[in-house]
């Protein structure tokens, strides 16, 4: 029964593939039309998975931006077979990791300050404040890669095949990984079974 | 582990993406959604464009002076085009010239060199010399080459007398 939505999905993905990899090739000609093309096309999901490592909302802009601009310098090195989206969120993700290593050792920006800055009822706050901090408990109980693997995969929409291609891994491992950290967080927040 | 991973590998379980009705699904997007409302898209995004501005027109530049050499040959081909207008008739020229080599050249290669023991012409006399000995040389000494010519000719069987 899966089969004829995953059909559309997939020829959908193709295609912008497809399209990523025109724009790739005239952003190496130094075409900035292409290029603004491509941030336009990528930096809502580069802001989410960069906001989702560092929850900050400036530091992940800034993120993101350096991320690009990263990418620009390395598009040399992209295997024009290789999907341009997987391999950009690999740097979106590495250059989080760093910025948030790199703010550990400075210790001087508050972490999780967009989490406090909602505007909601009181009640409505405290219930999603609960949530947030149940969730983050769960999840800060899981091992390093499989906290990103179910990130990736359920938060951000990301299917195996690209997370593999994001974290080098392949597509059985991530799919192995992403059970386990399913199962172990409807454990931790003691949600019923996986529904089929 | 490693059976574990063909299985999933095989697409067997579990699913990529979570149900919509996922309890679990529910939870993780309730509880942790990027505040995506609160960026300025666009003020993000003419950040980015300027700040590889720079990158860009390095790139753009780096291209131009690759394709000036090769513009260069391009221009220099000009001097080819007076040449270019026999084309017409030198090439099939060239064509049968290279025909008529190939086929001379065919032909001499196949008949056999033709040459004296001392890789120059005799006369009949020396042939004589030669062919009857050393002790008939005499016996030709001083005969021209026409009467020797005759006597081989017109040998009529009678012993010969000069």
């Amino acid at each position: 029964m899966a089969e004829p939505q995953q059909q559309p999905e997939d020829d959908a993905q193709r295609i912008e593939t497809a399209r990523d990899s025109l724009l790739v090739e005239r952003v190496l000609r130094g075409d900035a039309d292409a290029y603004g093309e491509l941030v336009a096309r990528h930096m809502r999901r580069a802001f989410s998975i960069a906001w989702r490592i560092l929850e900050h909302r400036e530091d992940a802009e800034d993120v993101v931006q350096d991320a690009f601009l990263r990418a620009l310098e390395r598009m040399d090195r992209l295997d024009p077979k290789r999907p341009f989206r997987p391999w950009f969120y690999r740097i979106v993700m590495n250059q989080a990791l760093n910025f948030r290593r790199s703010r550990r050792v400075r210790a001087t920006q508050p972490m999780h300050d967009d989490l406090a800055a909602t505007t909601l009822s009181p009640e409505r706050d405290a219930e999603n404040t609960l949530l947030r901090g149940r969730l983050r408990t769960a999840l800060a109980q899981l091992p390093e890669r499989q906290r990103t693997i179910v990130q990736l995969a359920d938060l951000e929409g990301l299917n195996s095949n690209e997370i593999a291609e994001m974290l080098e891994l392949s597509a059985g491992t991530v799919r192995w990984h992403l059970h386990q950290a399913r199962h172990a967080l409807r454990e931790l927040l003691q949600l019923p079974g996986e529904v089929r | 582990m490693n059976r574990k991973l063909d299985a999933y590998d095989n697409g067997e379980s579990p699913h990529d993406a979570l149900r919509h009705d996922d309890p679990l699904g529910n939870e993780l997007h309730g509880a942790s959604q990027p505040p995506m409302d609160d960026v300025d898209w666009m003020a993000l995004h003419a950040r980015i464009r300027r700040a590889a501005e720079p990158a860009l027109a390095a790139r753009a530049q780096a291209l131009a002076e690759t394709a000036r050499p090769l513009a260069g040959i391009a221009a220099s081909s000009n001097v080819w085009q007076p040449l270019a207008g026999w084309s017409p008739f030198g090439i099939p020229l060239a064509a049968a010239a290279t025909v008529i080599l190939m086929i001379g050249a065919a032909r001499v290669g196949t008949e056999p060199v033709r040459r004296s023991d001392t890789g120059s012409f005799r006369t009949i006399e020396e042939e004589f010399v030669i062919g009857l000995g050393g002790n008939a040389a005499p016996l030709v000494a001083g005969i021209g080459s026409e009467d020797m010519l005759d006597a081989v000719l017109f040998y009529d069987g009678e012993d010969w007398q000069p």
